[in-house]
């Protein structure tokens, strides 16, 4: 069964045409579900998790890059993350989003064809301290300290721009020197300054002489020293064939 | 090997491992796929693929590596399962060890230099960066 999941930001008048272009494609292609508004929810959580136990098990987000990331870690919480290997994960887009690029999906309408389509990757989810990502994080800091699994240091200068990478968002992906594959169990560390660093890791300890901190899936911001790892935890997602990973 | 392209970096996309020029590495630094080295590297690099080091790079670290090809300033032992080549700015401080070797015109060494045969299992074997056997260096 198919469960919707509008974000509150859809409730703006400037969307209703963009939402019933989506609604009428979904019905046209026999895609029906039910749909929740995030906007009329207390707690997204539990409003998930119940309809899991009905028996929603394609979660469509529709929304923007914050929607994907905001249900994303709904669904890596405690009670639904044990339903994690039967939960397929989609995402028809509203509006620009390097998420949706990223997945090879150029607009709404190709996404509810993708959707149709439902080609799937598992793709492990990368974890920062306490907290999960499945993109990518950024470190904001000078004078950073980075140990490669406990074997090396790499010290940039500081004006680098800084990415450690599980799937890569569009942009960045464009300047990367290979497809990375985010089924893989490494971390991927890619550094601009005044040419191109790449490396592909296990684990990064990130400290800073300064306060500093790390943003992930441009979202979740955490302060540094920060530990990252890939996660066992790994999320279904519907993909289209252009996305920018193996 | 990095073929012909090696000095424009035109092989880039084929690394695993980059390190830019604005980069510092210190430690152990073992990898899997081929690197390739721009900026500064202190400590020891060891990899079963093959080694660029560019031509502003500045390596002190002891140097395990299948191939290479050395562009810069290295300060260390350089043992290479198969191919070395020496490009006319590669500057060495080490004894080196490999199975054949390419040195261009400017290229300079201040060190030892043993060729070992292809097939030699021993070397194969050795998977640290040590220095040759001097009794044997030419």
């Amino acid at each position: 069964m198919h469960l919707y999941i509008y974000d509150d930001f859809l409730e703006k008048s400037k969307y209703t045409k963009t939402v019933n272009k989506i609604e009428t494609r979904i019905t046209d292609l026999g895609l029906n579900g039910k749909i929740i508004r995030l906007s009329n929810l207390k707690n997204i959580e539990s409003a998930i998790w119940n309809e899991i136990k009905r028996g929603a098990r394609t979660l469509v987000v529709v929304g923007n890059d914050g929607s994907f990331n905001k249900i994303l870690k709904t669904l890596l919480a405690k009670e639904v993350s044990f339903f994690l290997n039967e939960i397929f994960f989609a995402f028809i887009p509203v509006e620009n989003s390097q998420v949706a690029l990223s997945l090879g999906i150029k607009s709404y309408t190709d996404a509810c064809n993708i959707l149709l389509a439902r080609r799937t990757e598992n793709i492990k989810v990368a974890k920062a301290n306490n907290y999960y990502f499945l993109s990518q994080a950024e470190i904001f800091s000078k004078n950073i300290i980075i140990n490669i699994d406990g074997a090396y240091d790499i010290a940039s200068n500081d004006k680098s721009s800084i990415y450690i990478i599980n799937m890569p968002l569009f942009d960045i992906s464009k300047s990367l020197p290979k497809k990375i594959d985010p089924r893989d169990e490494n971390l991927h560390i890619y550094i601009n300054s005044k040419g191109h660093s790449f490396l592909s890791v296990k684990q990064i300890e990130v400290s800073s002489v300064d306060e500093g901190y790390i943003t992930l899936d441009n979202s979740t911001k955490i302060k540094l020293p920060c530990t990252l790892t890939m996660s066992d935890k790994g999320v279904n997602l519907i993909v289209g064939k252009k996305r920018v990973f193996l | 090997m990095f073929g012909n392209k090696d000095k424009s970096f035109e092989n880039i996309k084929d690394a695993e491992t980059v390190i830019g020029p604005a980069i510092k590495v210190k430690g152990n630094f073992h990898g899997k796929g081929n690197i390739i080295i721009e900026g500064s590297l202190e400590g020891s690099i060891k990899t079963d693929s093959s080694l660029l080091i560019g031509e502003k790079a500045i390596v002190k670290a002891d140097i395990k590596a299948k191939e290479a090809v050395i562009n810069g300033s290295v300060n260390g032992n350089i043992n290479i399962d198969k191919d070395l080549s020496l490009g006319k700015t590669a500057s060495v401080k080490g004894d080196v060890i490999c199975a054949q070797i390419s040195i261009s015109q400017g290229a300079k060494i201040n060190g030892t230099l043993s060729m070992h045969d292809t097939n030699d299992e021993k070397t194969k074997k050795d998977d640290t960066a040590t220095a040759p056997d001097k009794n044997n260096s030419k």
